[in-house]
């Protein structure tokens, strides 16, 4: 009976002092696990995304007046018959609450659950992969551009319509103005480029690089936009319409010149590209009252410290000054003469 | 170093002896989440052995499986709260499965067969091998199954959710989804098992020659 | 969740071996005969059956009044280890043939993953009462049921014509492949 009791007794002190070591840990760690599951409702349009069970879930929302009106889920890599069946559930049921505070895990589907409420979480906290934006940008939505919608549901391009030549132009985006340019030639696209430095890199960044993929390999203007980048996946479809809206740089008028000599420039939107060193670089800029303004240069194959770093400069050389003159940078001539001859293809001069 | 180097490929607790299947199984879907449990199982290997290795003499034999238990049940919630406050993406991503390294085999087996019997500096030592490979073994599956099932491999910070790499190997039009569910991690595993079996037959064949 | 839904799921469409692999050591261990199969998948449905009731009335009655719910791993795993201990001099009395077929695999059903998975799972889903029982009676005979069938196959495969490398465990983790395949096919049951 005595080696029970003190085998007993031993155990019961081993426990004891676990149990005092965990109570400690628990006391530091609760609040800081208390503080992240509250949630601040704060009124605007949010995307956030986290970890499901067999990739990650993206969510988008809209709050107003403290509660969640609208929600998005997407999360393709949940198993279908148990995540994949529980993300309406989990819609409707967070919906119905107008927060997740309260809102269960669906049964048997923990993770893709908890995935869904981190991404929110995450997107109100502004924390990776999100910023939460306030109701202008929800306004804008609205008022976007007549022709087009910002939902998938747009109108479909039709390619056979669209002349010849080279596009550019903007609209906004999530973070900032998108800029696509790209050209046409008999009824097919190539070169298509988009730069949107305002979007978020996970989200609009990346669903900015694949549409550029899928239109340059469809060589089509119509794409389908990428859920959890509704936003500026929509802004790409308007930069699309106002650059094939606001006219190319091949048909405005222009004075003919040659090079070197001081270009009279009529107002417009202007893109050409030429060769470069690695590749093609290309050019599109805004003439307003005879001064140059957004000028963008694009020179992705070009050697980044070197030819890359020169379109750079150059660019904001011209945008400083307004006008199209620069000096090509020394140890880049390659690409600093391929933006020239890229500037005079915009202006029609020919290569 | 020969002691070392067992527990990851001689003696590897997944792949020779069969321990910890079934967070191998489940986690392995990709190497951050394959990571995470790695480090978590690495650190409470550690501090078990460590532990029971220093109280060895006093632990009465009849009761040690509980106390075992008890020790590293503990253990585990810590690193389970600690995770949950301060690095919980992990935390989420890992789910059940953190509290389920109680009963991984690995670290019951090894406090039962080396901690118990070793002194303190072989017992730290032997837990650092036998989580490395179980950490190996991990990072192996889960490469083989992401590059198949989603044609990229992508780590991330865990802690400020930056991409540390994302590499696509090849187009997303030649993945196999399947390897992400249970059955390409069960058909992962049968053919890695099965190299690891002639390898390490391979290897105590020519030590039988000499 | 209706009472029924919950009880196919448990069985069959979460599988607790096929989709969440837990019981594993087990299941390569001791499905090579079915005799020992069948075993072992009853202790495995008495043991958890047993402390799942016992861990949900721990932490209801215990553990939330007191406030100390960081302590259900502990207190969870030594509830099942006290349980499967009992078992274990309950069968050495009573059934000592399957005591020794079971062998070391018994005493291992405390670090049988999924014992604690269904402890868990009964207070994580927030099951009432009814629920758990029917949760933890469901998940271990879907346990039994794919061990008797892979004992099944296995008896099969003792006479087939099997690659050097695969002989024993990889073999069986293909088999076990295939059949998490066949039951993925059943998802859209519920």
């Amino acid at each position: 009976m005595k080696k029970t009791a003190y085998l007993a007794i031993f155990l019961a002190v081993v426990c004891g002092v676990c149990g005092v070591a965990l109570a400690g840990v628990n006391a530091i760690t609760a609040p800081i696990i208390e503080a992240m599951n509250s949630v601040t409702l704060a009124d605007g349009s949010y995307s956030g995304s986290a970890n499901g069970f067999g990739g990650p879930v993206n969510v988008s929302f809209t709050v107003s007046g403290g509660v969640i009106t609208e929600l998005e889920i997407s999360g393709d890599s949940e198993t279908p018959s148990i995540g994949g069946a529980a993300i309406p559930e989990l819609q409707a049921a967070i919906l119905e609450a107008g927060t997740i505070e309260g809102v269960d895990t669906i049964g048997g589907a923990t993770l893709t659950s908890n995935g869904v409420f981190n991404a929110i979480r995450s997107a109100l906290d502004g924390g990776a992969g999100s910023a939460p934006v306030e109701n202008e940008p929800v306004e804008s939505e609205a008022a976007q551009p007549d022709e087009s919608e910002t939902e998938s549901t747009v109108e479909t391009i039709d390619m056979t319509s669209v002349g010849d030549g080279s596009y550019s132009g903007s609209a906004a985006g999530f973070g900032g103005d998108v800029t696509v340019s790209f050209d046409v030639t008999g009824g097919v696209v190539s070169n298509f480029a988009v730069v949107g430095d305002g979007e978020t890199p996970e989200i609009g960044g990346a669903a900015a690089e694949s549409i550029a993929e899928a239109i340059n390999t469809q060589q089509d203007l119509n794409f389908d936009a990428v859920s959890g980048a509704t936003v500026t996946s929509g802004a790409i479809r308007d930069a699309i319409d106002a650059a094939l809206q606001g006219g190319n740089g091949v048909e405005t008028p222009v004075s003919d010149e040659t090079d070197g000599q001081p270009i009279a420039l009529s107002d417009g939107s202007y893109s050409g590209s030429a060769n470069g060193f690695g590749g093609e670089v290309s050019v599109s800029f805004d003439v307003t009252d005879g001064t140059v303004s957004n000028m963008v240069i694009s020179a992705e194959s070009e050697t980044p410290e070197l030819g890359g770093a020169a379109a750079e400069s150059i660019a904001d050389a011209i945008n400083a000054s307004g006008s199209l003159d620069f000096d090509a940078v020394s140890g880049s001539t390659v690409t600093s003469t391929a933006i020239e001859s890229a500037i005079n293809a915009a202006l029609g001069q020919g290569e | 170093m020969k002691g070392f180097l067992r527990g990851i490929v001689k003696e590897n607790p997944v792949f020779v002896l069969y321990l910890g299947l079934c967070s191998t199984l489940a986690i392995t879907t990709s190497i951050n989440n394959a990571l995470g449990m790695g480090v978590c199982v690495i650190a409470v290997l550690i501090c078990s052995n460590a532990i029971i290795s220093a109280m060895r003499h006093i632990i009465p034999d009849e009761i040690r499986i509980p106390v075992f238990i008890v020790i590293i049940a503990a253990l585990v919630k810590c690193c389970a709260l600690l995770l949950q406050a301060y690095i919980p993406s992990i935390y989420s991503a890992m789910g059940v499965y953190i509290d389920l390294i109680v009963v991984n085999c690995i670290v019951l087996g090894r406090a039962e067969a080396f901690a118990s019997k070793n002194g303190i500096g072989a017992s730290i030592m032997d837990g650092l091998s036998m989580g490395l490979g179980y950490t190996f073994a991990l990072l192996l599956i889960s490469l083989i199954r992401q590059i198949i099932a989603t044609g990229a491999i992508a780590l991330e910070n865990p802690m400020s959710g930056a991409t540390i790499f994302n590499l696509t190997l090849f187009p997303s039009e030649f993945t196999v989804s399947m390897f992400g569910t249970p059955t390409g991690a069960f058909l992962t595993f049968a053919v890695v098992a099965a190299v690891f079996t002639v390898w390490t037959k391979k290897d105590s064949k020519k030590a039988g020659e000499k | 969740m209706e009472s029924i839904t919950l009880f196919i799921s448990a069985v069959v469409i979460n599988n607790i071996i096929l989709t969440h692999f837990f019981g594993m050591c087990p299941f390569l261990g001791v499905s090579k005969k079915m005799s020992s199969a069948v075993g072992m998948g009853l202790a495995v449905t008495f043991v958890i059956f047993g402390s799942s009731l016992l861990t949900y009335g721990l932490y209801y009655l215990v553990l939330v009044p007191l406030q100390i719910e960081f302590m259900d791993l502990l207190t969870f795993i030594l509830v099942i280890a006290a349980f499967v201990q009992f078992v274990e001099m309950f069968l050495k009395k009573n059934s000592p043939a399957l005591y020794k077929s079971l062998g070391i695999y018994l005493p291992l059903i405390t670090t049988n993953c999924a014992v604690l998975y269904v402890a868990q799972q009964n207070i994580s889903q927030g099951f009432n009462l009814i629920e758990t029982i029917i949760y933890s009676l469901g998940v271990p005979l879907g346990f039994t049921m794919t061990l008797c069938i892979m004992a099944a196959i296995r008896g099969r495969l003792e006479s087939a014509d099997i690659p050097e490398p695969f002989k024993g465990n990889p073999i069986a983790l293909i088999v076990a492949a295939l059949m998490a395949i066949a039951f993925s096919g059943l998802g859209g049951l519920v």
